[in-house]
Order: C-alpha cells, then sequence, then structure tokens
C-alpha cells in the first residue's frame, strides 16, 4: 500500500523539476533599484547643463533666508554692526562655535586664531591674527559679516555655515580672543598663582 | 544468451558524470556567490576615475582638514554633499593656482558648468538612508566609510548589503562613538569599553527596542 | 530481444558473456596506486628541484636598488620641501592645541595673560561680546 503513493508522491515531485529553471528568468530588472527619479547631485540627461539639483531662478531667494531688518541674518542692527548677539549668549552656543569654527576656519586662521592654519602654513598665504587691537575692538557683527559676505581673498562661508552658526563663530572667535588677551584681575587668586608662578 | 546492452566502462562513466555534474552545479553556485562577494560586483576597495584626482589623504590626513569643510550638510541633512566648485576655490583660488591637475576645477568656476564627479556610494532606489541622523546619534564617518583619510583615490569601503546595515542596527552599541570623536578617522569606537558604549546607546536615545530593525525605518 | 547496437566488446571476459553483462569492473588497483603515488612523487620532486635552486649559492635575487655605484658621476637630490607632510601638519595643531590648554603671559607689565580657552569662553559668558575696551 506505502509502496505504490511513495511512487506517486515521488513522480510528482519529479514531475516539478523544471520548476527551479524558472530562476533564469528573474533578477534581470534594476527598475526598483534605479527608480526614474533623481537623486542629490546625479547628472541629468534631460537638463542641458546636466545638473539635476537645478539651480534657483536668478534673484529668487529661500523663504526666511532674506530679510534686509533682521539682525541675525544681516548682522546689522539700523545700518550699523550689530555689537550683541542676535540670540542669548550659552555655553552651548560657545561649544557649538568651537566645532564650526575648528571645521571651518582654523584650516586657515589655526585653531587659536593666530593665522597659523595648516593651510596658511602650507599654502604659504599670509592669514591676518584675530588678536590683533583692530579685531579685538570690532563689533560682533563684523566677524558675522566677514563669513557671510568674505573679505579679501576669503570667500563667502554663507553657503555652507547657516546664519545661526554663524553667530556662534563670531561668539567663538571672542572667546577665542580673550583666551590671548585675559585681564589678570578677572582672574582668580590661584590662577594668578599659577601665572607668577611662570 | 542476450548481447552486451553496456560497455565494460559503463559504470566508470556513470560515476564519473554523477559526481562531475554535482561538482559542476557545486561550482557553479559557489563561483557566483564568490563574484556576488567580491570586489568584481561590490566595487569595495576600487577607486574610480575622477575628472580631478582629488586625495583625500592629502586634505584629511596631511592638512588637517575637517569632514565638514566640504561635506558641510553631513549634520544637517539626508545628504552628506558634494563640495560644490566654490568650495574648491576657496582654498585653489590661492594655493595650487596654476596646477594642471585644477584645471577643471578652475574651468567649472568660470563657466558655471559643475564638475561631473563619479558617485563611489551608490545606494538603491528603494533605500532611505540619511546622513544626520547617523551622525546625530553618534555613528562616526569611518564605521561606513573606513579610512577614508588614509586613500588618495575614494573607494567604497563597505559592500553595502542589507545584512550589513541590520547589524549595526541591531547592536549600536557595536559602533556608537562619542559625538565629539564622530569626524575623528582614527578613533575606533571598540576602544571603549561595552558598558560606555552601551551608556552612549542610552543617552543618545537609538532605540534598542527593535523598532531599528523594522522595514520601514529603511525602505519607506 | 532485439539488438540494440551494442555488440559484445571484442575481447569481453568469457563468464561476462555468457552471465550477459560485464562482471569485471577495474581489472586491477595497481595503475590507480601507481597514477596517486606517481602524482605525490612529482611533487615531492618538484619541491626538492625548487630547494636545491633557491639554496645553490649564486642563485639569489639581491636587492640591489640601493647599490650605489660611487665612480658614476651623481645628480644631487632634488628639492625636498616636506619629507613628511604629516608632520608639520601635526605638528602644528599640536603647538595650538597646547597653546589653548594653558596659563601664559602674553604682556605681564599691562597685565595680560593667555588662558585655556575653556576659561575664556566662561569669562566671556560674564562679560558678554561687546568690543574690548582700548
Amino acid at each position: 500500500m506505502a509502496q505504490p503513493s511513495r511512487m506517486w508522491i515521488g513522480s510528482r515531485v519529479a514531475r516539478m523539476a523544471w520548476l527551479p529553471l524558472c530562476l533564469l528568468l528573474v533578477a534581470c530588472h534594476v527598475d526598483m533599484y534605479d527608480q526614474p527619479r533623481y537623486k542629490p547631485n546625479q547628472t541629468s540627461a534631460f537638463f542641458s547643463d546636466q545638473r539635476a539639483m537645478r539651480p534657483p531662478v536668478e534673484n529668487t531667494v529661500a523663504m526666511g533666508s532674506f530679510d534686509p531688518d533682521s539682525p541675525l541674518l544681516t548682522g546689522k542692527v539700523n545700518g550699523e554692526l550689530a555689537t550683541e548677539l542676535p540670540m542669548e549668549l550659552t555655553a552651548e552656543l560657545l561649544e557649538h562655535g568651537r566645532t564650526r569654527y575648528n571645521a571651518y576656519c582654523a584650516p586657515c586662521h589655526g585653531l587659536t586664531g593666530d593665522g597659523n592654519g595648516v593651510i596658511a602654513y602650507r599654502g604659504p598665504l599670509q592669514v591676518p591674527s584675530l588678536h590683533q587691537d583692530r579685531l579685538r575692538t570690532v563689533a560682533i557683527g563684523y566677524f558675522f559679516d566677514v563669513i557671510t559676505n568674505g573679505i579679501n581673498r576669503m570667500y563667502s562661508y554663507a553657503a555652507r555655515i547657516p546664519p545661526e552658526d554663524r553667530w556662534a563663530v563670531a561668539a567663538y572667535v571672542r572667546a577665542l580672543q580673550l583666551s590671548q588677551y585675559a585681564d589678570v584681575n578677572d582672574l582668580t587668586a590661584e590662577e594668578r598663582q599659577q601665572l607668577g608662578a611662570q | 544468451m542476450s548481447a552486451q546492452i553496456f560497455p565494460r566502462n559503463a559504470n566508470a562513466i556513470v560515476w564519473v558524470s554523477t559526481i562531475g555534474l554535482v561538482a559542476l552545479i557545486g561550482g557553479i553556485v559557489a563561483a557566483m556567490v564568490g563574484l556576488y562577494l567580491s570586489p568584481w560586483y561590490t566595487d569595495v576597495g576600487v577607486p574610480k576615475a575622477q575628472p580631478v584626482p582629488f586625495s583625500h589623504k592629502h586634505h584629511v590626513d596631511q592638512l588637517k582638514i575637517d569632514c565638514r569643510y566640504c561635506h558641510a550638510t553631513v549634520e544637517r541633512a539626508a545628504h552628506a554633499g558634494y563640495p560644490s566648485t566654490d568650495t574648491c576655490m576657496s582654498c585653489h583660488s590661492q594655493v595650487w593656482t596654476n596646477s594642471p591637475l585644477l584645471q577643471p576645477v578652475r574651468d567649472s568656476y568660470r563657466t558655471g558648468d559643475p564638475i561631473l564627479w563619479r558617485r563611489i556610494y551608490d545606494l538603491p532606489g528603494f533605500v532611505y538612508f540619511n546622513h544626520s541622523v547617523h551622525v546625530a546619534k553618534g555613528i562616526g564617518c569611518s564605521s561606513c566609510h573606513g579610512r577614508i583619510d588614509q586613500q588618495h583615490l575614494a573607494a567604497k569601503a563597505q559592500p553595502l548589503f542589507m545584512g550589513w546595515c541590520l547589524g549595526c542596527h541591531r547592536n549600536p552599541e557595536d559602533n556608537v562613538r562619542p559625538r565629539d570623536e564622530v569626524f575623528n578617522m582614527a578613533f575606533d569606537p571598540l576602544s571603549l569599553p561595552l558598558e560606555e558604549r552601551v551608556r552612549l546607546v542610552e543617552a543618545y536615545q537609538i532605540p534598542t527596542d527593535g523598532r531599528l530593525t523594522n522595514c520601514y525605518v529603511c525602505h519607506r | 530481444m532485439a539488438h540494440h547496437g551494442h555488440e559484445p566488446v571484442p575481447g569481453a571476459a568469457a563468464e561476462s558473456v555468457s552471465a550477459g553483462y560485464e562482471l569485471a569492473d577495474i581489472p586491477s588497483l595497481r595503475p590507480i596506486w601507481i597514477f596517486v603515488i606517481g602524482i605525490f612523487g612529482l611533487l615531492i620532486f618538484a619541491y626538492l628541484v625548487g630547494v636545491v635552486l633557491v639554496t645553490i649559492p649564486g642563485t639569489q635575487v639581491r636587492d640591489t636598488s640601493q647599490a650605489v655605484d660611487v665612480n658614476s658621476p651623481q645628480a644631487p637630490p632634488g628639492p625636498r620641501i616636506e619629507a613628511d607632510p604629516n608632520v608639520d601638519g601635526e605638528r602644528i595643531v599640536r603647538e595650538a592645541t597646547e597653546r589653548l590648554e594653558s596659563y601664559g603671559w602674553v604682556n605681564q607689565r599691562q597685565g595680560i595673560a593667555h588662558v585655556p580657552i575653556e576659561r575664556a569662553m566662561q569669562l566671556l559668558l560674564d562679560q558678554g561680546v561687546r568690543p574690548f575696551e582700548e
């Protein structure tokens, strides 16, 4: 009784042996892999300049990125360089500014702001020190303005550093200046003792 | 007496052809798997020719330039961002201004036509990936991109198989590092003790309840 | 039974012919053993030949890239601006980091010092970002 039924199953299985051949029909399409849409920075055969990321039409600005009266976006109050931050000065802001400064500014200006960054050394480039009287006595908005618009041979960093971060960098530049120009009277007795030992 | 049906070597032929068939099928499968895993298919470690032979080793390792100087949107957007020609020129308007290697950069700056870099990591269209969340949760550049600061020409460091993605999504504590060290290429997360990494996973609120392995996390 | 074209191979053993199928499989295992032993023998022989070739004096490959012919005129080495570019970068970063982590005088007479950046950030939180007094 068992013998014929086992043979019957065996022959059924054998008759299905062609099924693995179906595998030859699959895995030939990459439609899901390369979907008909653009990724960032992709090239395009459609546009003549080959850019899939379209440059904005001339004289357009992004929403919220333009306001001539905003100190946050211009660094100026009533046409004069701002002497205060448009946000609260906090330890987090300074710490954030420190990471931005070290990433974007330090290659030329140096980690200390003395103008002896690795690129300045290798260039070699003459990079002004941030520890000069002119820059110590300038309004904080000046640093924002330079980062935004560039100055002399320095390009604008507006495309890479958002306005809030630019203010953080400006505040950190002040901290750098203070670190190299601290009044002894502001220091604790312990610190003065440490200085006196030198 | 009936005639001889099979030749004398019939047994040998049966064995040789049976073993040969098994070996052939096994060999074909092994070769296909091998090809699938090999750099021939995955491009791992195979640098691509670029319009400008940009060296990460020179710029990152020797000149100490931060990743974010060029890949500026890596902390804010899904895409790390290829540097614009303007970014290249913010230095190369001053240094190496006559180098013939940089002619495509200067041409691009003058004409406004983009430099057509060739993509190294090409994710499938059905995979969603966001750089900013990985950076914010303490996953370092080198965890996926390898020691790109030691490569002259950029090449893939990972084949980007799904199992590899899931390995980290299942055990984020194997790859998490302090946020300060994300852009430090030389940092090894495993140099921290396990308890410290588990603490970081908790502090950065990386979900460990299995949510990270849901299909829709990446396929959305 | 009809013939299918398979005639008995000449030389088939009489027992096989009478049985109707081939009885003998392999006449003897000897040729196979000779073959296997021969293969290994050949391997060992090739290895020994390789060893002999390598150990014969005068056949070693020598690194001559550093050999200098003192009699030929030598051009002076090219200018080496940087022997190791990493060194300068690391030195600059290290010196700047040390400066940002230490106390020291900038101008002792005027009472101006440099302080660690962490301390300067604290001080700045107290005094604000207004321009320094002249």
